[in-house]
């Protein structure tokens, strides 16, 4: 009998696993529905990941007269400026614009007036962020493999396959981080509404703190403590040093601490978007546009 | 002809052009007029404009602060490729100078202009559409391009707004070393670029109208032009196709004379070099504005899709 009911609880559980992972993946394929209604927001992001790039790929260029730098070899290892800033760029495209995108998920779900309805659904709410995340890592995800594509273009040779594998593991975790950044995002979004330009700061302030096209080492003091705190920072340090200089602890290193700061921020996520959802639940003005 | 005959025939000339005289002082009163009501117009639609902005004055505070924000990793990636004293000489070679910080800074207060240009009076009668308001304006016994004209006006308040404020922040970490005459240059250079960019809104909009999303478009050009634009390196870095871009621009000839004024103190007659064609680019800007603006209406109407959306 025992063992019936607990087969049961088990079977319920994961059928529940089931039917979350299907109702993300059918938010994911009803956003995919509206974009091919607007054929053209689809080409822009296929174009749009190498226009993205050029600014700070030209900008370096006019300051060296080339590809390679020299102060870049003293303060990191390696003087190929191109490669250096495109990986990081990368990184951190793929990590901005889809928490863009998924933490303005539930505002663009009140825009065209399903909000209510996806609220009273019987899903958790990380099953509707997540929904959101899957659509825009996809769309991304094209970006992003003709964006590597060049990368490995130019610097072809100069790493090896597993290095590769482990760069892409960065990208996989950088997937729970994204998930667990979005829910406080979400749950900003959900009292503030229109509070993209709160969004737009906490994007940019984390952005400055990442060394995205500058080590670390280029930061003013105060602004590299702040890096270090930063799981971003873990990201794209790993992601970038296992192509440029190949696996080693260090990498490894990185990768645990981008595990162990994506599943704690997972956590602060899904806590605050329940402390938000029911703060004002209480007020009553979930609703309001 | 007697003299009765002849004096009929002059008090006839007299009268008739005592008669002309009165018609061409009527159409210039009515021209004038409507030149008046033009500008009345558009100056309302402007105020309107204005209106909505201050509506949100953490808006302004924050469009002020954030371009300067983009800035600090273009100075960090700076540092790291050619260490911290920001030192390079390909850039000197290039340029002329050898402050790279006040290079992108003055291309930074500049954007200011053609981003407003591209998102403000651009984007202005889709904002309105989504306000709901574009059927009331478009009932209105207004021409259509003083429409247009007041939306871009009010861009470009705004824009002088974060310039200004951007100015005075930027003045902190630079000390610019102008005259009075580079300033009132500047001043007159500004104008011009941005009644050039007055033509380029009346065809985005136009464009955009006919189009109906904005978004992505919007950004693609957005984009473009940022990366055509010399804000942060010297139009001759850029590859063939995108020096093209830049010099159709006035946005790129505005820039770059204003460098020459304010950093590398270029003769009086490239100035005026540099003037005369933005001068040219304006005209050829505001002719092919007005006319792809009118065809979108046309076509708009033609097909009754204004008021979809």
């Amino acid at each position: 009998m025992k063992n019936i009911k607990a087969n049961q609880k088990e079977k319920k559980k994961s059928s529940r696993i089931i039917g979350e992972l299907r109702a993300a993946w059918a938010i994911s394929e009803k956003r995919w529905r509206i974009s091919f209604r607007y054929p053209m927001d689809l080409l822009y992001f296929l174009v749009a990941p190498i226009l993205w790039l050029l600014p700070q790929l030209i900008y370096g260029s006019t300051l060296l007269g080339g590809r390679y730098s020299e102060s870049l070899e003293v303060l990191t290892g390696t003087n190929d400026a191109w490669v250096f800033t495109s990986l990081g760029l990368v990184f951190n495209m793929f990590v901005a614009i889809t928490l863009w995108s998924t933490a303005y998920g539930i505002r663009r779900e009140e825009w065209t007036g399903t909000f209510e309805i996806m609220y009273v659904s019987p899903i958790s709410r990380l099953t509707m962020i997540f929904g959101n995340a899957l659509k825009s890592m996809m769309h991304l995800g094209f970006g992003l493999f003709i964006q590597l594509g060049i990368i490995i273009y130019w610097y072809w040779g100069l790493f090896t396959f597993r290095d590769l594998i482990v760069a892409l593991l960065f990208l996989l975790v950088s997937i729970v981080l994204i998930q667990g950044m979005a829910m406080i995002l979400s749950g900003f979004v959900l009292w503030q509404k229109q509070g993209y330009r709160a969004v737009m700061l906490i994007q940019m302030i984390i952005e400055i703190i990442t060394p995205v096209t500058y080590p670390i080492a280029t930061m003013p003091t105060f602004l590299q403590y702040l890096s270090y705190g930063n799981p971003m920072t873990y990201g794209i340090e790993g992601f970038r040093n296992a192509i440029m200089f190949g696996t080693d602890w260090m990498t490894w290193l990185y990768l645990g601490i981008l595990v162990v700061l994506s599943i704690l921020l997972m956590i602060i996520g899904v806590k605050a978007f329940g402390t938000m959802e029911k703060l004002l639940r209480k007020k009553g003005t979930i609703g309001q546009y | 002809m007697t003299a009765k005959e002849t004096t009929k025939l002059q008090s006839t000339e007299i009268v008739d052009s005592q008669k002309n005289h009165s018609r061409i002082r009527s159409l210039v009163v009515t021209r004038l007029r409507k030149v008046r009501f033009s500008i009345t117009t558009a100056l309302i639609i402007a105020k309107k404009e204005m209106l909505m902005i201050l509506r949100y004055p953490l808006d302004v505070i924050f469009w002020t602060l954030m371009p300067l924000m983009w800035l600090i990793p273009f100075v960090f990636q700076g540092q790291a490729l050619v260490g911290s004293e920001l030192i390079s000489e390909n850039f000197t070679q290039l340029t002329g100078t050898v402050d790279v910080l006040e290079f992108i800074f003055i291309g930074a207060l500049l954007w200011n202009i053609l981003d407003s240009a591209i998102w403000g009076a651009g984007n202005a009668l889709r904002w309105e559409q989504h306000s709901g308001t574009l059927q009331y304006l478009w009932l209105a016994p207004i021409s259509r391009i003083n429409l247009m004209i007041g939306a871009s006006l009010g861009s470009t308040i705004w824009s002088v707004i974060q310039i200004a404020g951007q100015f005075a922040i930027l003045s902190i970490f630079v000390s610019w070393q102008v005259t009075f005459l580079d300033v009132f240059m500047t001043l007159i250079i500004i104008v011009l670029v941005i009644i050039g960019l007055y033509g380029f809104s009346f065809a985005f909009a136009g464009v955009i109208l006919m189009f109906k999303e904005p978004g992505v478009l919007t950004e693609f050009v957005d984009n473009v032009l940022y990366i055509c634009s010399p804000i942060r390196y010297p139009v001759k870095v850029l590859p063939g196709w995108a020096k093209w871009i830049a010099w159709v621009f006035p946005f790129s000839w505005g820039l770059t004379a204003i460098r020459a004024l304010m950093m590398t103190n270029d003769s009086v007659v490239s100035m005026l070099y540099m003037v005369g064609i933005l001068i040219a680019i304006d005209i050829v800007f505001w002719i092919g504005g007005y006319f792809i603006f009118r065809l979108a209406e046309k076509r708009t109407l033609k097909h009754g899709d204004l008021g979809n959306f």
